[in-house]
């Protein structure tokens, strides 16, 4: 058995070999980088919960919509026909699809009719009763299914076929011409609940071709440090070329684990070895998607009035489908109070297991990669609603999910060897849709007017640190300076975009005896800038920033004390999707008889008519030196 | 018509579409007959493949299903007496006739909250078991 795996990826090697060398440079190579905008979250019909629901999309239909192709949306008519098509107003720079890699084979099997296991029960409850199907198969974990054959192994077979279409599609999508107009990464998401259906669900990124024969899923790989170490033995030491980063997404549903400060697979404290190896592996963390943002929760460790944004009511996905056992989100819940542990778990062993950077992305199970704008009100299907043969005249998501975000990278050029490489220094940000471009530098000696500065960033990189980085020892080069600049998302000519309302810095800090701190502070822009939207109509009104940007000097910055600083950048109020979907349907809350069946959600008061679309940096770190 | 016929027939037909609410993944809102035929799918899996979480949507769903079908017989039951005492003959025969055409009626329209379905997340009698 293990003469074969080493064949299969001696294989791989000689198969995968020529296709990295034939990478044309690319024409724009910008050493001062680029934003990229793409969507690391990507789910087709391979995924259990999509299919499940009907999507059809496949990888390679998925890519085409990510470079700007239309593509058919189910439901499909009798005839085949689609009842609805989708496009991005703006295509992406790169993508990745991560289906669920838990159930490739079982999904493969129940949609072959010549596979073994095809006329299990099980499938064909699935092709039947998908929807019941989806719950009797998501739960499951190992052992298999009995149609899976002995050890699982016909499921274990099958999976390779979708594996090998993703693989297949990324490479027919990846741009090598010099133009690299686009790029693609081979994905997956593992796909792992604890306790009460708490997620710890991970997207696992690859560099390049050079992939494992089949992911590891997290039936085998049931921990994310058994996660850790298969992505070792079966890509990074055992194909040449290969490696991969893994993004965790979603810790507001996560039950207070996915930050927990445990080990999960003994349950003990983190130690050094732990904290170094996951903040190796973990580089990111997706802070923003169709479930949620997970920077912060108001009133849950922050009084932070902006963290009220999508947030969802409950804490697990057991709190989605079952009401009663609704718990509302805990602090550790969210990426913000991770920041501030990992400083003080950082304090203590000189490991920080929290040093992650922030990405957004769609998490759509539709296959359309960077569908995330407001506008957007046909739903995005993640594990929600089936839509059945027509389009039920109801809204097409659980009314608290919104659609997702972006991943931005500065590379210097658009390919997998400059994109990944940002993502591993963190260099990368998180917008909830709009194209907001983002910078923050920090340094001792960064100049106080690189605001302005056609040379901000090169002056920047030469006096400071990006984000993402950790900033050296102090010097006594200066006081430690903060750039922070944001460019609001100029739109396109029918859809243009949202001008900025604020800049912010985030700061966290440590006091003495090794509690957390927060600062918020405005360092550009006008809260109170009066701008404002009609929920009714959707107009917008006031005025807002085309772009802001600030050096700002950290008055209350201590050499002894660790800290971390991120920046966010706030656009001015607009009308949230589902404000949009009520209003098209003609709902008046004041007039119970339009508010009909389905609808039932657009008269939530708890739920925002209005949202201030945002971009969150990555962090800087700044660690005594002892 | 006798009480016993009559609690019979009210009976059945609440079994077949009165819609009563329950959670089998998803919160459905339809007849216990559809419960039970749900349960009955997710026995045949668990036979089948085993499993906890198929094991305990199977006892989910069984629960539910006792439960529903003994309120119901009780309630039919109570309705059937208060019939035979209250009403005249005649009476008894249209009221009864009037509830169970009623309710017939009401189902064939889409009465129920059906998201375990695959093809309509809203359904009639119709469409409750395709």
């Amino acid at each position: 058995m293990r003469w074969r795996s080493g064949a299969w990826a001696l294989l791989l090697c000689l198969l995968a070999a020529p296709a990295l060398a034939e990478r044309t440079p690319c024409a724009i190579h910008d050493p001062q980088r680029r934003p990229w905008f793409g969507d690391l979250h990507v789910h087709t019909r391979h995924s259990l919960d999509a299919s499940t629901q009907g999507t059809r999309t496949s990888p390679r239909d998925a890519y085409r919509f990510a470079r700007g192709d239309e593509i058919d949306l189910h439901p499909f008519g009798p005839d085949g026909r689609p009842q609805r098509r989708a496009k991005l107003d703006r295509p992406l720079d790169f993508a990745a699809v991560t289906d669920h890699a838990e159930l490739f084979g079982e999904v493969h099997i129940c949609n072959t009719p010549d596979a073994p296991g095809y006329d299990s029960t099980m499938c064909r409850v699935y092709r039947g009763w998908p929807r019941l199907a989806f719950f009797l198969m998501n739960g499951r974990g190992a052992p298999r299914f009995d149609f899976c054959g002995p050890d699982g192994r016909n499921c274990v077979e099958a999976a390779r076929g979708p594996w090998q279409e993703m693989q297949q599609a990324a490479e027919e999508a990846y741009d090598r011409s010099s133009e690299c107009r686009f790029t693609s990464f081979v994905g997956y998401e593992w796909t792992k609940v604890v306790d009460t259906a708490s997620n710890l669900h991970r997207n696992v990124i690859f560099r390049g071709a050079e992939v494992p024969r089949v992911p590891a899923g997290a039936t085998d790989a049931r921990t994310p440090r058994a996660l850790w170490d298969a992505l070792d033995a079966e890509c990074r030491e055992a194909i040449p070329g290969c490696d991969a980063l893994v993004i965790p997404h979603n810790s507001n549903l996560s039950g207070g684990f996915m930050f927990a400060p445990t080990r999960l697979h003994d349950g003990a404290a983190i130690d050094a070895a732990h904290a170094r190896r996951r903040a190796a592996n973990e580089p990111l963390v997706e802070v923003m998607q169709h479930k949620g943002a997970s920077e912060c929760g108001l009133g849950t460790g922050s009084e932070d009035e902006l963290c009220n944004f999508e947030l969802l009511p409950y804490d697990s996905f057991m709190g989605r489908f079952l009401p009663l056992a609704r718990r509302q989100p805990a602090a550790i819940n969210f990426a913000r109070t991770a920041l501030g542990e990992g400083l003080a778990i950082g304090a203590r062993l000189g490991a920080n297991p929290f040093a992650f950077g922030l990405i957004g992305s769609t998490d759509t199970h539709l296959g359309t990669p960077g569908l995330a704008s407001e506008r957007w009100t046909g739903g995005h299907g993640g594990a929600g609603i089936p839509l059945g043969e027509v389009i039920p005249d109801a809204l097409l998501d659980p009314i608290e999910y919104n659609p997702g975000g972006l991943a931005v990278l500065w590379a210097e050029e658009n390919s997998r060897e400059s994109l990944f490489a940002a993502m591993r220094r963190r260099e990368a940000y998180a917008t909830s849709g709009p194209r907001i471009v983002l910078r923050l530098f920090a340094g001792f000696g960064l100049p106080a007017d690189l605001c302005g500065d056609s040379a901000f960033a090169a002056r920047a990189y030469e006096s400071g640190v990006p984000m993402g980085s950790d900033l050296p020892a102090r010097t006594d080069a200066g006081p430690l300076r903060i750039a922070a600049w944001a460019l609001g998302d100029p739109g396109t000519a029918s859809e243009p975009g949202t001008p900025l309302q604020r800049l912010q810095v985030i700061k966290l800090f440590l006091d003495a005896a090794g509690g957390v701190h927060e600062q918020v502070i405005d360092v550009a822009g006008d809260a109170g800038n009066g701008a404002d939207v009609d929920p009714l109509t959707c107009t917008t009104r006031g005025e807002g920033f085309a772009q802001l940007c600030r050096v700002w000097t950290d008055p209350g910055f201590d050499a002894r004390v660790p800290a971390v600083y991120y920046a966010r950048a706030v656009e001015n109020p607009t009308c949230r999707w589902s404000t949009r979907a009520c209003n098209a349907a003609g709902i008046d809350c004041g007039e119970p008889r339009s508010v009909r069946r389905g609808f039932e959600g657009c008269c939530d008061a708890s739920i925002p008519q209005t949202i201030q679309e945002r971009a969150w940096s990555s962090p800087i770190w700044y660690t005594p030196q002892h | 018509m006798s009480p016993g016929n009559t609690r019979r027939l009210l009976f059945a037909t609440a079994l077949l579409a009165a819609p009563v609410p329950f959670f089998l993944g998803e919160p459905e809102l339809a007849p216990v007959l559809r419960l039970a035929f749900l349960s009955t799918l997710v026995a045949r899996v668990f036979v089948a493949e085993g499993g906890s979480t198929t094991g305990t949507l199977l006892g989910i769903g069984l629960v539910q299903l006792f439960v529903w079908t003994g309120l119901l017989f009780l309630a039919t039951g109570l309705v059937a007496r208060v019939l035979d005492r209250l009403s005249t003959d005649r009476a008894r025969v249209a009221t009864i006739a009037a509830l169970v055409v009623g309710l017939l009626g009401a189902s064939l329209g889409d009465l129920y909250d059906t998201p375990l379905s695959s093809t309509r997340a809203r359904s009639s009698l119709l469409h409750l078991f395709e």
